[in-house]
This record gives C-alpha cells, structure tokens and sequence, in this order.
C-alpha cells in the first residue's frame, strides 16, 4: 500500500472534503484523481494479508478485514468510485460531488469492515451521504421522495445498531462478522432484516423504486453501484446456506418483472431489474454451496458494472432531454449513437447474452440451483432470465433509442459521460469473454466452473432468441401494452396513501379532541397556553430545519413552503421526521425488554 | 441542468431520412431476425441422440426437444398478458400520489 496505516475508506471520504473547498477546475481534476489513486493505493491490499485491528474500550475491532469477500468488494467500489466520478465530472453541484464521493467510500469501508461496530458506523454513513443524490435533483417530488428513501435506511440502521448490541452481549463481547444462524439469539434476526431491507427484499423494495428514479441523472448511477451491494457483500459473511434467503431470492427474481413490463419511466424499470438482479444473488447466498456463493458474488460484481452502464445511459438521455418515460422518448439513435452502443451492450450483458458478463456469472447460481434439486426455483429463475431479457435488455434501448421517432434532437452525451459508459462497458465485455483473467480468480471459493461449453451457449441463446421473438410477434400483433403516463401501485401505497388517509383520520380525531377539550375548559388562559404551545414549536422546529431545507436546496420560496407545510403539520400533530424518531425510540425499548424479560 | 448544450429541439422537417426510417428496411430488420431465430432452434439438433454433442442437463426436461425455445417463447407471452392484466389492477394517473 503506498498510503501506510490509512485506512482506504477515508482517503475517499477525506478526498470528499477536499472536493468542497478547491475551485471548479482543480476540483474537477481532483475528482478524477482522488478515487484512481484510492484504486492505485488498494491494489497493494492483497487477500489474506494480515488485517487492521485495534482494541477499543476492551472489544476487537477490525477496520480493515483482508478475506476475499472484503477485497472483492473493496476492488468493485473502487471501480464503481472511479466511474461515477467521470461521469458527474460536469455537475458544478458542490453537494452532490462531496457527498458522492462520501458515499463510495461509506460503502468501502462496509466492504472492509470486519466488524459489527465499525459496519455500523459505515453504514449509517453509507445511508446519510446517499440521500443527497436524490435531494438534489430539487424537483417538486425528490425531496418527500428522499424523506422516505431516508426513513427506510435509518430504519437498517437501527436494527444494525440493536443486532450489534446483541451480538456483543451473545457473543461474550466478540464483535467479528462471522457465519450465524437464524433462531440462535436476538442478533441474527435484527441484523438479517437490516441487511434485508438495505437489499430491497419483497416489501421492503419500495424505497428503491421510489427514490432511484427521482435522483439526478448522474445519482442514479452512484445509488444503483453502492447501497445494495454492501448489503449482499455482508450478507455472503454471515447468512450463507440460509434456506430463507433462496425463497426471498426467487420472489425478488419474479415479482419485479411484471412491473417492469408495464413501467413507463425507464430509469424505474431499470429499478425493477435491479432488484430481479439482486434476486439471483440472494438465491445464490441461500443455497451456499462454493459454486452458488461464486456465483453470487460474481454477479454482483458483473451487475455493478452492467446495470451502472445503463443507469448511464439513461442519465445521458434524461440530461440531454430532460425526459425519461417511454412514452415520450424514441428515434434518439439518430442523436445520441453512441451512448446507443454503451446501453445495447449493458443490455446485452444484463440479459446474459454469450460474450457479455451476465453469461458468466448468472449461470453459475442456476447450475448451483439445479445441482442443489430446486426444480422450482430453477424454473422460476429461467422464467426470469427471459423476462430480464425482455424489459431491460429490448425495452430499454427500443423504447428510448428506436421505436417510433419521436421527433427530438439533442446532442450526443457530454465526453466525461462517454468514457464513463467506455469503461464500463469495456469490463462488461471483458469480463464475459476472458472471465478467467480477473473475475474468476477474485472469487471465494475454489471451484472449477465453465460457462463457455457447448450446451450452455446454444440453450441461451435459444432462450433469448425466443424472447426476443415474442416481443416482436406481440408487437406485430399490437398486443404488447403501450407505454402509457401512468403509476403503478406497489406496496408503498400504505404508507404513500394509507397514510394519507390516516393523517386525515387523525385530523378529524385530533382536532376533534382539541375543539372538545376547548369547549370543556373554555377558558382563555388554556387557550393562550395551548396556542403558545402549538406554535411555539413549531417555530424551534423551522428554526431547527432552516439550514437543512438549505442543503436540500430549496430556494427562498421553497422554504417559505416547507415552512407553512411544516405549520399545517403541527397543527395536525403530525411530524413525519418526528415520528420515525419517536418509533426508533418504541423499537428500542421494545427490543431493550425483549432482551432484559427473556 | 445548466448546460447551455443541452437544446432538445424537434426535428427539422427536411432532415434527410436514415435507413431504418424507410418500412421496407424495418420490414427487412424482421425477416432477418425471424430466419436467425430459425437457424437458432434448428441448433438442436446436435444434440439429438447425442449426435453431435453431449448435451450437459440437470433435469430430464431439458433433453425435450427444443425446450429453451419454447421456454423463452411462452415464458415472455405470460409475462407480457399477465402483466397487461396487471395494469386493470395497478394503473392510476401519472400524478396520483400528489394529489
């Protein structure tokens, strides 16, 4: 290592102060440079070298752990940081570029992490410094957007932070991540569901769906490389062989694709495919053998890389044309050629054509399921294969790049965007073809695995091929639904609507109590004191959130809004932000009695 | 979005027409794709009897003749109906969660 006895994290989250002080030029140069030489430095940690610990208030701590697992990771964020970083070369928006380049060290230090203290504390940061690539956009929908992607992972890390309490206690004051079992304590479940909602499992895929395609063109590809890998990076330490994780898995795989068949705007139906992805490593994780593990592992790896580069695309298309849903796009080809070349080969790779890097590592959870006897599970992943193939790998170029012509001219995509997509779609194409060269051998476990024999490449391509004939048969006949404007309900209407309702419900009751208790006490002192109660504080809390409506970047005006919503609130009694506080606290002590009453 | 090169602009309507803007080559995009899709499924046959090939299968199904292809085809025909039906269940306005 060239930088001894620093840690590898905080020369990214360090770098990330600096980018907020230096003018735009040097900032821009130190951009680039900062995450290539984090890279160049973490070529010198080597697997299985000696790991980095310290003793503190009597617990071993381990900042930097060195297994395979930690140095793929550490490798993949260090990738994901240099390409994000060329590709928001352009945005001059200070937050964005500090707290981007924040957030990919956050998710280094979860990768290196050889603790469940120091996890905790990287994890927290991974969900603080995230957020502002969806504040950012400063649109009228990102900032509730943001609140809500914000009330799931301060969600994780709570039950991060009571799992790690628990394992501390149930593991006599051992804090190292290691394999657990579900059902032996308190701790395997808290921290499985922080892991779990961190990875968009099934009913707790909403924040992703939600907030991914409210972020700005370049947030979407710092959102989609970090946060759920982390979660899948941890979860191949501790819950591997966990049967759980294959049925989890195989819903991940299927649900999303339906969605993402009637979706209209395409960054979400790349948010949909994203948890299909996910889906297959979850499955890989449950099943544990060495092969389904590699597998697992490799095709998070593999989807970094392919789903940032068509995060990208899309993010060139939305900062070229200001548009996103299929509805309004179409013909851009003829504009924007060469950002169609990086998008058809993240297709490509996505729905594992031979060649490109899906084809390699996919398959390896399939053949695991089929050896593991899971006839059900491998049906259901095939089903998958060929639906990801349908609505990432041709809905997404055509809509966007072909269809019918749209009529819209622009530009092609900003230089620093285009060499940000080479990259990628260089290591896409690499990795498919020569995976032996360097995703293979970075891989856990020693197990032969083939992708390229006969059998395999003539049957995937035959899967595909089919698909792709019964896309162009539907559409011939007019029977694939159009793109159309539209929302599609998913779980977050009971918290998006349901809450709505309740907030109306409680209204009526609330206010109902207080016209109540006005009319029993009737007298102007109580009044007097009430109202000076009531708005008392709400004035602290504009006070209080003043500076942070700031850093969100709403303008003078867009305070002024904030404010008197935050005065309509208090007069319902009803603070969003107040109120995951107050659960946080109820969680708390409900665990704290859990344990002391066991 | 600050960048003075980004002008989205409708098309000018003398722009000159590029090759897939003519139906006959769409038309001829199609009939080459259905011939590939052709020669594709015919690759089967190497495995038949293990003429060619041994074909490397996990389950018993997998020797079906043609079995990804008809896989591939009838998987993305349910997903795209069911998912159409989907929409009866799941469409609302564009602005349904503003409001």
């Amino acid at each position: 290592m060239i930088v001894e006895s620093f840690h590898p994290a905080f020369i990214l989250i360090f770098g990330a102060l600096l980018l907020a002080v230096l003018p735009n030029r040097l900032r821009q140069i130190a951009q680039v440079v900062i995450p290539v030489f984090a890279l160049a430095n973490f070529v010198g940690l080597k697997a299985g070298s000696e790991p980095w610990m310290t003793e503190y208030l009597g617990i071993d701590l381990t900042f930097v752990a060195t297994g395979k697992i930690n140095i793929l990771f550490g490798w993949l964020f260090h990738i994901a940081a240099v390409i994000a970083a060329v590709y928001a070369l352009h945005v001059k928006d200070r937050v964005q570029t500090v707290s981007g380049l924040m957030y990919a060290g956050a998710a280094v230090g979860v990768a290196l992490a050889g603790d469940f203290l120091t996890l905790f504390l990287f994890w927290e940061l991974l969900a603080i410094t995230s957020v502002f690539q969806i504040w950012a956009r400063k649109s009228k929908t990102s900032g509730a957007s943001g609140i809500r992607y914000l009330i799931m992972h301060i969600l994780s890390g709570l039950l991060m932070m009571a799992g790690a309490a628990f394992y501390y206690v149930e593991n006599d004051g051992n804090m190292a991540i290691a394999q657990m079992e579900l059902g032996k304590g308190m701790a395997p479940w808290l921290i499985f569901f922080a892991l779990g909602i961190k990875s968009a499992w099934p009913f707790f895929h909403t924040w992703l769906i939600d907030s991914y395609p409210e972020s700005t063109p370049t947030g979407a590809v710092f959102l989609s490389a970090f946060t759920t890998k982390a979660a899948v990076c941890v979860l191949a330490q501790t819950f591997v062989g966990t049967e759980a994780l294959i049925w989890i898995g195989t819903g991940m795989a299927m649900f999303p694709i339906f969605y993402a068949v009637i979706e209209n705007d395409l960054r979400r139906v790349l948010g949909y495919s994203m948890i299909n992805q996910i889906g297959f490593m979850m499955v890989g994780i449950g099943i544990g053998t060495d092969l389904a593990v590699n597998g697992a592992l490799a095709h998070a790896f593999n989807d970094v890389l392919f789903k940032g580069l068509l995060f990208m695309s899309m993010g060139a298309v939305l900062y070229r044309t200001g548009k996103m849903n299929g509805s309004e796009l179409g013909g851009l080809y003829k504009s924007m050629p060469i950002t169609t070349i990086f998008c058809i080969i993240g297709a490509a790779s996505i729905s594992a054509f031979p060649l490109f890097s899906g084809f390699v590592s996919k398959s390896m959870v399939m053949s695991a399921a089929g050896e593991g006897g899971f006839v059900f599970v491998w049906l259901c992943l095939l089903f998958a294969a060929a639906g990801v193939f349908h609505h990432a790998g041709i809905k997404i170029p055509f809509f966007a790049f072909f269809a019918h012509d749209s009529g819209i001219r622009c530009k092609e995509a900003p230089l620093n965007m285009l060499i940000a997509m080479g990259i990628a779609a260089f290591f896409c194409i690499f990795n498919g073809s020569m995976p032996d060269t360097m995703l293979y051998p970075m891989l856990p476990h020693d197990v032969p695995y083939e992708p390229y024999d006969a059998t395999h490449v003539i049957t995937q391509t035959q899967l595909l091929f089919f698909s792709a004939l019964a896309f162009v048969v539907l559409m011939l006949l007019k029977i694939y639904p159009p793109e159309l404007k539209s929302t599609n309900l998913d779980v977050d209407w009971f918290y998006r609507k349901g809450g709505k309702l309740f907030y109306r419900g409680a209204d009526k009751a609330f206010n109902g109590i207080n016209t109540a208790s006005a009319n029993f006490f009737l007298g102007k002192v109580v009044k007097n004191v009430v109202n000076f109660f009531e708005s008392g504080a709400s004035r602290l809390a504009v006070w209080a959130l003043t500076p942070v409506w700031a850093l969100q970047g709403f303008d003078a005006k867009g305070r002024e809004e904030q404010r008197q919503s935050l005065f309509k609130q208090a007069k319902r009694g009803a603070f969003p932000i107040g109120m995951t506080a107050f659960f946080a606290v109820v969680l708390l002590a409900l665990l704290s009695m859990i344990y002391f009453f066991r | 979005m600050s960048d003075p090169d980004n002008q989205p602009h409708q098309a000018d309507p003398n722009e000159p027409k590029r090759w897939l803007d003519y139906p006959e080559n769409v038309k001829r995009v199609i009939r080459w794709f259905f011939i590939s899709a052709g020669i594709v499924a015919l690759l089967d046959v190497v495995f038949w009897k293990h003429l060619f090939v041994h074909k490397h299968t996990l389950f018993g199904f997998e020797n079906f003749p043609f079995f990804y292809c008809f896989y591939g085809l009838g998987a993305c025909v349910i997903l795209v109906i069911l998912a159409k039906g989907l929409r009866k269940f799941l469409m609302r306005d564009e602005d349904y969660y503003d409001r």
